[in-house]
């Protein structure tokens, strides 16, 4: 029978997503801007020199009415990539060189040489296609948008495991949209966020403390009660990890830092903060947990049922577990074609078997990285991030 | 600090449309259970009506017309009980061990599966053949796939052209009960191999080493 609460709680936030879809249609499309204001981008980059040519030639490339500011700052980086970034700076680009320190005070360096009114942050790995400012400028029009998070793509996927990304990346932008009108983002990701400059007098800069800053940040945002928005519009390419052990080292650190700054923001899980405090953060986490049971639970049917691989045509019968199952994978498929038709995406097939293989997938690094930590917590061991995306 | 809003409307509203969506699979399940069983009692009452057919066509003529009747129609009687088996063991996996629909379905396998046993003792007797036969006594409670014996007779039985007959000895019949009596069955699994009692798991190698010997 729990796989009938598996199946129930899958239908129950895929019919939620679709509802707040349906009802706010007009809010998914992203604003026009009557202005365009200034904008300082900063390139945090760290061992970068096969990248940053393409990050900083895509920047020079934004066709953004307003102006506009490069500061790359080189992270104490041991290979040519403070060379390659200086050819730069005859065409503008200012090139900041610092010891190594991590992300977030490359990007706290940054700050401060930046006066705009608005700071983009863009990984050294992902370039922004010639438009994308544009679209994200339209929501700073709100006083209460401190941030908007682009839309990411995986940039030339190759390898198997990139392809799987392809279609994690497209749904995370999808249900990012809608978490938008539940103003429960949680992470504003180093590919091309943009924040409005005034966050950071207000709040702070990045915590060069966390192995996550942009989830910190992010959280730091929605606890004093600003917005973060999503676009769809603003497109965005990122290198992602290209085996398996390279993916399970960044979702290490990603999901360590998530466990680590929900530890930290715990005091968000309370009525005041709206969805994001009664229904958002709590549901993640308890979405997590379930993850990891039904994986068990899948592991135990697969051990136990006499006839799980005895695939006979002749003999197949449907339960009512079966047809709810069958309706739970046809909603969810629903669900993926809509994130597929909205942003562009042809393949729909492909989208629909990779996010089959990427969700258990998944459950397991999150289970190997529960245990991880909870060993590390024990040892005492901390892990300090050194460039990867 | 200033109150942030909260979609309540929403979730009841995905609740309730979720509530729906999840009865209306239930109930087709469930529908599309009882035709299922209503089915299996159909191709039940067919395959009886097979095997009473067999066993009376045997009976007419000399013994080689019964012989050669025997050997075209018994096997395809017995393919059948075979595929029927497999469909009610899909059953019990979907509706449950304690289904009473599957519990009664079961009770008339077991005395199908006697009445084939009988059929093909008589008949190899009458025609002189020395068919192996496996009288398999399982459980399905503690079921682990490392302790199943239909896995390892499968491995074997068309390399030695087995005949076997399944009882669950957790059913409640005259019939199951009978037999655990006549081959005094205290624990699972335990297979009658040609007349001769084997207590435990046994090996595919086991079970190849056993049949050898009725060549």
């Amino acid at each position: 029978m729990l796989e009938l609460f598996f199946a129930f709680v899958t239908i129950y936030f895929s019919v939620l997503f679709l509802l707040v879809y349906m009802e706010d249609a007009d809010k998914m499309e992203d604003p026009k801007p009557t202005r365009y204001p200034s904008v300082d981008i900063i390139v945090p980059a760290y061992n970068e020199e096969k990248h940053i040519s393409e990050t900083i030639n895509s920047l020079l490339a934004l066709q953004y009415p307003g102006k506009i500011r490069i500061i790359v700052v080189n992270d104490g980086s041991t290979d040519a990539t403070l060379n390659v970034a200086r050819t730069f700076e005859p065409r503008g680009v200012l090139v900041i060189d610092k010891p190594n320190g991590g992300k977030a005070s490359a990007i706290n360096e940054g700050l401060k040489f930046a006066d705009s009114e608005l700071v983009a942050i863009l990984d050294a790995d992902s370039i922004v296609e010639p438009d994308a400012l544009n679209f994200i400028v339209g929501y700073f029009e709100d006083e209460k948008v401190m941030a908007v998070t682009p839309m990411m793509k995986v940039w030339k996927a190759h390898t198997p495991v990139q392809i799987l990304q392809r279609a994690e990346y497209i749904l995370n932008s999808f249900t990012k949209k809608i978490l938008e009108q539940f103003d429960s983002i949680t992470v504003t990701p180093g590919p091309f966020s943009v924040y409005r400059r005034k966050v950071f007098d207000e709040l702070g800069g990045f915590d060069e403390d966390t192995i996550t800053e942009d989830q910190e940040i992010a959280l730091r945002i929605q606890k004093a009660n600003y917005k973060i928005a999503s676009s769809y519009g603003a497109v965005v390419y990122t290198d992602a990890p290209r085996t398996l052990s390279q993916l399970f080292k960044q979702r290490k650190r990603w999901y360590k830092g998530f466990l680590e700054n929900v530890w930290k923001y715990r005091q968000l899980l309370h009525h005041s903060y709206g969805d994001l405090g009664v229904f958002m953060l709590p549901s993640t986490i308890a979405v997590i947990v379930i993850g990891i049971l039904a994986l068990f639970y899948s592991i135990y049917r697969i051990l136990s049922s006499p006839l799980t691989f005895k695939i006979n045509l002749s003999t197949m019968f449907f339960g009512p577990s079966d047809v709810v199952l069958t309706m739970t994978t046809l909603v969810s498929f629903f669900l993926v074609s809509l994130a597929a038709k909205k942003l562009n995406e042809s393949n729909m097939v492909l989208l629909f078997i990779s996010t089959l293989i990427m969700s258990p997938l998944l459950t397991l690094f999150w289970l190997f990285i529960i245990i991880d930590t909870l060993k590390d917590k024990l040892l005492g061991v901390d892990l300090k991030w050194k460039g990867e995306g | 600090m200033e109150g942030r809003g909260l979609k309540a409307r929403m979730y009841f509203f995905a609740f309730v449309a979720s509530l729906l969506l999840f009865t209306v699979g239930l109930v087709l399940g469930w529908q599309w259970g009882y035709s299922a069983v209503t089915q299996m009692r159909s191709e039940f009452d067919a395959l009886s009506a097979d095997e009473a057919g067999v066993e009376l066509v045997s009976l007419l003529g000399n013994e080689s017309f019964a012989c050669q009747i025997y050997e075209s129609e018994f096997m395809r009687v017995f393919q059948k009980t075979v595929e029927y088996g497999e469909k009610l063991a899909e059953l019990e996996s979907k509706k449950g061990k304690m289904d009473s629909e599957v519990l009664e379905l079961k009770k008339d396998y077991s005395s199908m599966q006697l009445r084939n046993y009988l059929l093909q003792q008589k008949m190899d007797a009458r025609c002189g053949y020395r068919h192996n036969v496996i009288i398999y006594f399982y459980s399905n409670e503690n079921y682990t796939p490392e302790t199943d014996e239909g896995l390892q007779i499968g491995k074997v039985d068309k390399e030695f052209g087995v005949y076997t007959y399944h009882f669950d000895i957790n059913v409640d019949s005259p019939i199951v009960r009978g037999l655990k009596a006549a081959y005094n069955i205290k624990t699972t699994p335990t297979l009658i191999i040609n007349g001769e009692k084997y207590e435990g798991f046994l090996t595919a190698d086991e079970l190849r080493a056993i049949l050898s010997r009725n060549k």
